[in-house]
């Protein structure tokens, strides 16, 4: 089975704790800059939440020039030590981040850390068909 | 740590900017924030100078838990020199900008100068860039930010903007940012409309250094259940702001026509529950648990809002019932970027006299006509622009106009009580609900009726307090006026590795308010600036539970006499030396 991220609209209130507490737990500091979900402001009242929730199309594993992006046991992953940071997969696709420096790529790796601190229970992880 | 010691310095004339380090020894003695920014501003500020002029500096600042994960301390402060009252000015606001600075890696901003023409600031880190914002000028606010997202191609920056009534130079132009969310009063958007700046947008991507984070992830889980224990925070989630109507209407201090009835006969039209039909979305500000903000949506109206302050004045103050009336006017202050307060309270008093009647057409045609010339500063709407006094002077209705030193009164009536009269006399920038509210307490019977002393004593820590919560900055509506749990100390002291007692940072919060009332002073003002309107001392409100109810000018005199000498100021409301040197604020103090 592929696990993948999933968000409420209705309930998200744009509070980004997600997006402190996932750059906490991936990268071991407070950057929101750093996290692999953003809520960006759209409009007045509309929200933009980006994260990757493991889709079919993979165009970051096709456009990944260095093979950093591939699937591996049915979820997509990154693998930094292959990443260059050069960018491609984020220009793609738009669930995909590039760290501030442009060192590598970030994506939800589906820990779960966001969905316990989610003070509106608008996250939740989820299972489908294994990607192929 | 929380804090980056960090100062970005923008000279709008040459265009360029410099990066200041902030002495250790002022954080201590300002914690940050409001304090922070006070001091700096007090500093370089000089006496007498033109506030929508070159001279005036306007300066924002982070706080030293803003960006980190304590709860609700995503708000930012603004500090000037206000066009409208001509003395000290603070204002802020939440929403994510203030949130994005601290992460470009700031604790203070410093705009100087003046601008020749309009610019669109853009702050990427440490990066400053000067836009040419000619096509821009002129936008309403919700257009400017979706311009100014679109101009830098960046969805994740935030937005701090203008709208015509601050390019207009309106004196009580507010600023925006998240669209809806405003720091609006006293005129800090006239302020950037005098230095031409119509945005400044923020890009932050510096980690946020915590001294121990893993501290912090407990203090805050600890901080979540102090809020949720507060019996106020559970309403204030469901409805927002705007229950209070019914609440302040059955206790008789709402404003009604004018200041002058208490109550309405019915809030049904305009309570929490009417306007629970129109939610279209809940938002929240970074990093907090709450969410309060109820946005509007109907009828093609959008906005985070109506808050109680504008539904009081726009509402029952103006003798409008109608809450999609009341949010339109909401909206167009939004757009045209204008303080509702402020523009709520001073219509009342314009509404209230024979100059406009129902031969002029619909009350609520009147109210968006005059707005709306107000912000363009077309017709009599070029007299509204100046505000309160001026409008009062013109028309010599200066003993009913609602201000204290040129500030519209907020949406309760001050003559409910002994504290609220006094929280609104002696607030630092004129007429302020924001800064001590006493009358819960006094309504629970926690003074004597007799017992002014307690209530002087009360609206003085309480001011206090508040300046050191400001200087956090955290929300007052999550975590209660003032310092009111170890929790805030706890916060601070794990997030910079400072260590902070609640004591300490109440000192701090007296100097800060010490030093605001010595910038004022220098201005002019004295204890004549300190007293209501006639109109508040000769009438008792008109209906309602607290019919009869005023407060004469020998109360506020008591009163007075005892918050001066409790704050170590002379008779005449001015610091005196003593406390200056107590509080260590000597190099503040010019001659």
């Amino acid at each position: 089975m592929t696990k993948y991220l999933t968000l409420d609209t209705d309930r998200c209130t744009g509070c980004r704790i997600c997006e402190s507490t996932c750059s906490i737990t991936t990268e071991g500091v407070l950057n929101r800059a750093k996290s692999r979900i953003h809520i960006y402001r759209k409009d007045v009242l509309i929200l933009n939440q980006l994260f990757c929730d493991q889709c079919d199309e993979h165009l970051c594993i096709d456009v990944c020039p260095t093979g950093a992006i591939s699937l591996k046991n049915c979820q997509v992953r990154i693998d930094r030590n292959l990443c260059d940071g050069c960018g491609k997969c984020a220009r793609v696709c738009n669930k995909i981040f590039l760290t501030p420096e442009e060192h590598f790529a970030l994506m939800c790796i589906q820990c779960g850390a966001c969905v316990k601190t989610c003070p509106e229970n608008a996250l939740e992880i989820k299972e489908k068909e294994c990607l192929k | 740590m929380a804090r980056f010691h960090r100062l970005l310095r923008i000279d709008l004339q040459a265009q360029s900017s410099t990066i200041e380090e902030i002495p250790v020894h002022f954080e201590k003695l300002f914690l940050g924030g409001k304090g922070l920014a006070t001091a700096y501003f007090v500093n370089e500020v000089p006496q007498g100078i033109d506030p929508l002029g070159p001279e005036n500096k306007f300066i924002v600042a982070t706080g030293p838990l803003n960006g980190t994960i304590s709860p609700a301390s995503s708000r930012f402060e603004i500090v000037t020199k206000s066009p409208l009252t001509g003395i000290y000015l603070d204002c802020n606001s939440g929403g994510h900008f203030g949130q994005d600075l601290k992460a470009a890696g700031f604790d203070l901003l410093i705009l100087e100068k003046s601008s020749d023409k309009p610019v669109l600031l853009y702050i990427d880190n440490d990066k400053v860039s000067f836009i040419d914002a000619s096509l821009i000028w002129g936008k309403k606010v919700y257009e400017t930010e979706k311009l100014v997202r679109e101009l830098i191609e960046a969805p994740e920056i935030r937005v701090l903007s203008i709208g015509p009534a601050g390019e207009n130079l309106v004196r009580f132009a507010s600023l925006s940012n998240d669209f809806s969310r405003n720091a609006a009063r006293g005129g800090s958007g006239a302020v950037l409309g005098s230095k031409k700046v119509k945005a400044l947008a923020v890009r932050g991507s510096c980690d946020i250094p915590v001294a121990d984070l893993k501290a912090l992830r407990k203090s805050s889980e600890k901080a979540k259940t102090v809020i949720f224990n507060n019996p106020w925070v559970e309403g204030q989630r469901k409805y927002g702001t705007v229950r209070s109507v019914g609440i302040v209407n059955e206790l008789g201090f709402l404003p009604v026509n004018n200041f002058t009835d208490g109550v309405v006969p019915s809030v049904e039209s305009i309570n929490e529950i009417s306007y629970e039909k129109s939610i279209g979305k809940i938002l929240s500000c970074g990093e907090c648990p709450v969410a309060c903000s109820k946005g509007y949506s109907r009828h093609g109206v959008q906005m985070e809002g109506p808050e109680f302050e504008t539904v009081g004045l726009f509402g029952p103050n103006l003798g409008v019932m109608d809450p999609d009336e009341i949010a339109r006017f909401n909206l167009s202050c939004n757009q045209y970027g204008m303080d509702t307060i402020t523009a709520g309270s001073m219509l009342g008093a314009l509404l209230d006299t024979e100059l406009f009647t129902e031969k002029n057409g619909r009350k609520v045609d009147i109210i968006e006509d005059l707005l709306k010339k107000t912000a363009t500063r077309t017709g009599v709407g070029n007299l509204l622009a100046e505000g309160p006094v001026k409008v009062g002077e013109h028309f010599k209705i200066m003993d009913k106009m609602p201000q204290i030193k040129g500030l519209g009164f907020p949406a309760y009536d001050p003559r409910v009580s002994y504290g609220t009269s006094l929280a609104y006399m002696t607030a630092d920038r004129g007429a302020c609900h924001l800064r001590s509210w006493p009358v819960g307490r006094e309504f629970s019977g926690m003074w004597a009726e007799d017992d002014i002393e307690g209530r002087v004593e009360f609206v003085k820590n309480q001011q206090d307090e508040k300046a050191a919560e400001e200087s956090l900055i955290v929300c007052q509506f999550v975590y209660g006026i003032g310092l009111l749990d170890e929790i805030l100390a706890e916060l601070l002291s794990v997030s910079t590795g400072e260590n902070w007692t609640l004591a300490d940072m109440k000192i701090a919060g007296e100097r800060c308010w010490t030093l605001s009332r010595i910038f004022s002073c220098r201005e002019g003002i004295s204890r004549k600036d300190d007293y209501l309107p006639e109109k508040f001392s000769n009438e008792g409100i008109r209906k309602g539970p607290l019919k009869g109810k005023l407060m004469s000018r020998e109360i506020q005199d008591i009163m007075l006499d005892k918050y001066y000498s409790l704050r170590g100021w002379d008779e005449n409301g001015v610091p005196g030396e003593e406390l200056i040197k107590r509080l260590g604020l000597e190099e503040w103090v010019h001659d």
